[in-house]
């Protein structure tokens, strides 16, 4: 990937075929969705700065990636992340509702405790997974070996699956 | 009969290229096809749950947003305000010091006094370089105490880089040198250079709080509570020091 001699992508059309994408990954990695639109606006703004070029695929790695470390960088703190979980408090379960409306709060308050059970780095991998990218990828932007991500992606979806079905059952 | 491990299973379900060789295994193996179908069911439901997450995205309103932020962000850096300012609050961030190698300071009628400014927490340009000095004779550096949040190294290359030296050693700081002509700024916990070809040497902590080093938007090394991790061509590697480039 270029990023200095290279002339600057087209900002409209990256911008529509890209953000959508970024803002519900940092939406998902966050809990957040401030921080998440923060991030997603900011990993935009480097990609265009910084002149980056490459194919489409290549572009949306790297804004995944670039803001896959914004978040680490913004976490890194603990005090951040209990803030953060102070002010989205995960909805404790309760007797459900017909309301569609609850339940889609609901399933949305397990997703997000069932994601906050997990490792950050398995976080990341199951994320960026589940946004469609390669091991390699995926590899890239978190930085382990791309032969290790099987076994780690399947880990996580493991624990995954078997926090959110414990909490879909009680 | 070995069966395939719970990666390659994965790898299988998602058909990722590495796996090729696993799949005259899976012909073979009713075992191993029933936990790919398992895989299956539990990726759906991983997917059907994360979906819960994503909420309705506002990409006209995001767009203005990053223009916006990109032109208040050029003008900013255009502003002699702005300049003062950030100077003051480097002050307070941490304390720089710049040294020059001491082929520089050997060298008759060596600009010394230009290489400082009036402030040397502002933005530090170094000078010019006599004509007779070999271009790596003459170096500056910053070196600032390794914050407890961490570094971010951001080096962009404003000629060729010959390549990238990471020195791990037993002080508390973090130094960074580079050709002269080149530009240093630190702030918020980041070090940013604009080099001007050459060499680079970064000296880093050998233990402590996270580093990570990018070379034109590239990431060379992460260091974090799960150890380093090198993202470019590494030319030569020991326990002392890691040289980028090609080997």
């Amino acid at each position: 990937m270029d990023e200095r001699t290279a002339p600057m992508v087209d900002f409209d059309e990256t911008f529509e075929e890209h953000y959508p994408g970024l803002a519900r990954y940092c939406r998902r990695l966050t809990g957040d969705p401030d921080v998440a639109e923060d991030i997603a606006q900011e990993s935009m703004v480097r990609l265009f700065e910084r002149k980056v070029i490459g194919t489409s695929g290549g572009i949306r790695a790297w804004l995944f990636k670039t803001a896959t470390h914004l978040v680490r960088d913004r976490y890194r703190v603990d005090t951040n992340r209990k803030r953060l979980l102070e002010k989205h408090p995960v909805t404790p379960s309760i007797p459900e509702p017909p309301d569609r409306t609850l339940e889609r709060g609901q399933a949305r308050a397990l997703a997000r405790e069932t994601l906050d059970t997990l490792a950050p780095r398995e976080r990341e991998i199951l994320l960026m997974r589940y946004s469609g990218f390669s091991y390699k990828e995926i590899a890239d932007a978190v930085g382990v070996s791309a032969t290790s991500i099987g076994t780690l992606l399947s880990r996580a979806e493991q624990r995954f699956a078997e926090s959110f079905s414990a909490g879909d059952l009680a | 009969m070995t069966h395939l491990d719970e990666g390659t299973i994965v790898a299988l379900r998602d058909r990722q290229p590495a796996v090729h060789a696993a799949r005259a295994h899976l012909e073979a193996c009713d075992r191993c096809r029933a936990r790919v179908e398992d895989a299956r069911g539990r990726s759906r439901l991983v997917e059907d749950a994360l979906r819960a997450l994503d909420g309705l995205v506002e990409t006209d309103e995001a767009k203005a947003r990053v223009r916006a932020r990109m032109d208040a962000r050029i003008a900013r850096q255009r502003s002699p305000a702005w300049h003062a300012l950030r100077a003051v609050d480097l002050r307070r961030a941490a304390v720089i010091l710049l040294v020059t190698a001491g082929a520089v300071s050997a060298l008759p009628g060596a600009p010394l006094h230009r290489w400082l400014t009036a402030d040397p927490t502002a933005t530090v340009s170094t000078g010019a370089v006599s004509d007779e000095a070999p271009q790596d004779a003459a170096r500056a550096a910053i070196m600032v105490a390794l914050p407890e949040s961490g570094v971010r190294i951001l080096i962009h290359a404003s000629a060729p880089l010959r390549n990238v030296e990471v020195v791990w050693t037993d002080d508390a700081d973090v130094r960074l040198d580079a050709p002269t002509g080149s530009r240093f700024t630190y702030g918020e916990g980041r070090i940013e250079a604009t080099v001007a070809g050459g060499a680079v040497r970064i000296e880093l902590p050998r233990e402590g709080a996270p580093v990570h080093v990018e070379v034109d938007g590239r990431v060379y090394l992460s260091r974090t509570p799960g150890g380093v991790v090198l993202d470019a061509p590494v030319a030569e590697r020991s326990e002392e020091r890691i040289l980028f480039g090609q080997p």
